[in-house]
């Protein structure tokens, strides 16, 4: 995608941006020029400094509060836990799929089955665990070229850097309002779990066999009857944050493709499911 | 060894990429007030500043790297960050329904900005500065930042040109950079 704006007109934008009062495909196109021009992310630093001075100055009710470090606490041992043991993803989507459990699907009652359903948790976390450390993280903007795939992986990064995937998983759940899907291949097996709100989506892979390296996995919207790109999830997906801007992708899908990706899929789903509320 | 609340915010922020919890817990009890108070002021909400204010210690204790101490101080990088999240959550389309509700729980403005301030000689500043201003450039900046519009909406909203609001924004933080700068609040 070219960029829109070009030199003078993001310089016009700056005192904008530096307020986060631009909206989100200007936003993008002036962070695609900060990173060749050092002018721009000088005058950018100045008006941010102006801007977080008239910050500091809302009014304040005292000390911040005790029990909101006890939170923030609580949070860096399980972030620090997640990155050692890598469990937590196990946890989450055990959590969201219990959530997404449809009335009329037949799941049999875990008591039924518990060998299998510990063998299966097991599985799961040893597969999960071993993707947290590398958890890719995704952000595809409709109609993007394959070269900026990797640059959107970062902006993703950076976006989701806040508050982890999980708790962005957890939010989106938490959320009332917030579509999901079960992604299943053509024999039924459940294989990823989809939750949606508000332009931001996160895929949970469940039971994706590993990938030769030159292929990958890749996510993909049906936008009006079209299947559009969300972005590659790589050949061992976990959790992974795509976005899909204003569109409303009615189902979403997954191929099999080579690892570059490919603008248009080549090859019949290996999984989808229909984005529900 | 110096004990943490002796460290510089730079240092502090070396140590948070050591996983050291406590040069965490230092920056919070110097900057998290802030952080909240921006949050609750943007968002009206003080549940939801909170959650913001969690959002970006986290942030600052995943990713210490992102901070630049050349490019700022850890405050205004710790407020930008919470600007950001709270304009995030405003304009998310359950929050927009709650706008109208916002704007009436919203205090004037900046009329109140020197109530309760930790700096107050850095707040009079501001407010001087803010003063230099004129009328359309501080009410644009004003509906930007605290009303968390994009300057379309701000336009709009001030049946005024886009260009004309891009340029008032603009040209009223180029003068209160000055005017701080002069000041000793932002550096040269």
């Amino acid at each position: 995608m070219t960029p829109l704006l070009d030199h003078d007109e993001v310089q016009e934008l700056l005192g904008a941006y530096a307020l986060d009062a631009v909206d989100d495909d200007e936003r993008r196109d002036i962070e695609g020029h900060l990173e060749s021009c050092p002018r721009c992310r000088g005058e950018l630093d100045a008006y941010r400094e102006v801007a977080a001075a008239i910050g500091n100055c809302a009014p304040r009710t005292g000390d911040p509060p005790g029990h909101l470090w006890d939170r923030v606490a609580s949070n860096l041992r399980a972030s620090r836990h997640g990155r050692e043991e890598g469990t937590p993803d196990a946890e989450l989507l055990r959590e969201l799929r219990g959530k997404l459990a449809r009335p009329e699907r037949s799941t049999p009652p875990a008591s039924v089955t518990p060998i299998h359903a510990e063998r299966n948790a097991q599985r799961r976390r040893r597969q999960l665990g071993a993707l947290a450390a590398a958890a890719l993280v995704i952000i595809a903007g409709l109609g993007i070229e394959l070269a900026r795939l990797q640059n959107q992986v970062n902006q993703a990064q950076s976006a989701l850097a806040g508050r982890g995937i999980q708790g962005a998983v957890v939010a989106t759940l938490d959320n009332p309002l917030h579509r999901g899907a079960t992604l299943r291949t053509g024999d039924g097996r459940d294989v990823a779990q989809v939750v949606a709100l508000d332009g931001h989506g996160y895929l949970l892979a469940s039971d994706l066999v590993t990938l030769p390296g030159d292929r990958t996995y890749q996510l993909w919207g049906l936008i009006s009857g079209q299947p559009v790109s969300l972005g590659l999830l790589g050949g061992r997906p976990g959790t992974v944050a795509f976005s899909f801007g204003s569109a409303h992708p009615s189902k979403i899908m997954i191929t099999v493709e080579p690892s570059g990706g490919v603008t248009t899929p080549t090859q019949a789903p290996l999984a989808q499911g229909v984005l529900t509320s | 060894m110096p004990t943490f609340d002796e460290l510089s915010d730079a240092q502090l922020v070396v140590a948070i990429a050591r996983y050291e919890e406590e040069a965490l817990a230092e920056v919070y009890l110097r900057h998290a007030g802030a952080v909240l108070a921006l949050a609750r002021r943007v968002l009206g909400d003080q549940l939801e500043a909170e959650d913001v204010t969690q959002d970006v210690m986290l942030r600052l204790w995943k990713n210490p790297d992102r901070f630049d101490a050349l490019r700022g101080s850890l405050r205004s990088y710790l407020l930008t960050m919470a600007h950001g999240r709270a304009v995030d959550i405003i304009r998310s389309t359950t929050a927009r329904r709650r706008r109208e509700e916002l704007e009436a729980r919203r205090s004037a403005a900046f009329q109140h900005l020197e109530r309760d301030v930790w700096d107050l000689d850095a707040a009079q500043q501001v407010q001087a500065a803010l003063a230099e201003l004129s009328d359309a450039e501080r009410r644009a900046i004003e509906l930007a930042y605290f009303g968390a519009r994009t300057y379309r909406e701000v336009a709009e909203e001030l049946n005024q040109p886009e260009g004309t609001i891009k340029s008032r924004i603009r040209s009223g933080l180029q003068r209160m950079r000055l005017s701080l700068t002069a000041g000793g609040v932002a550096r040269p």
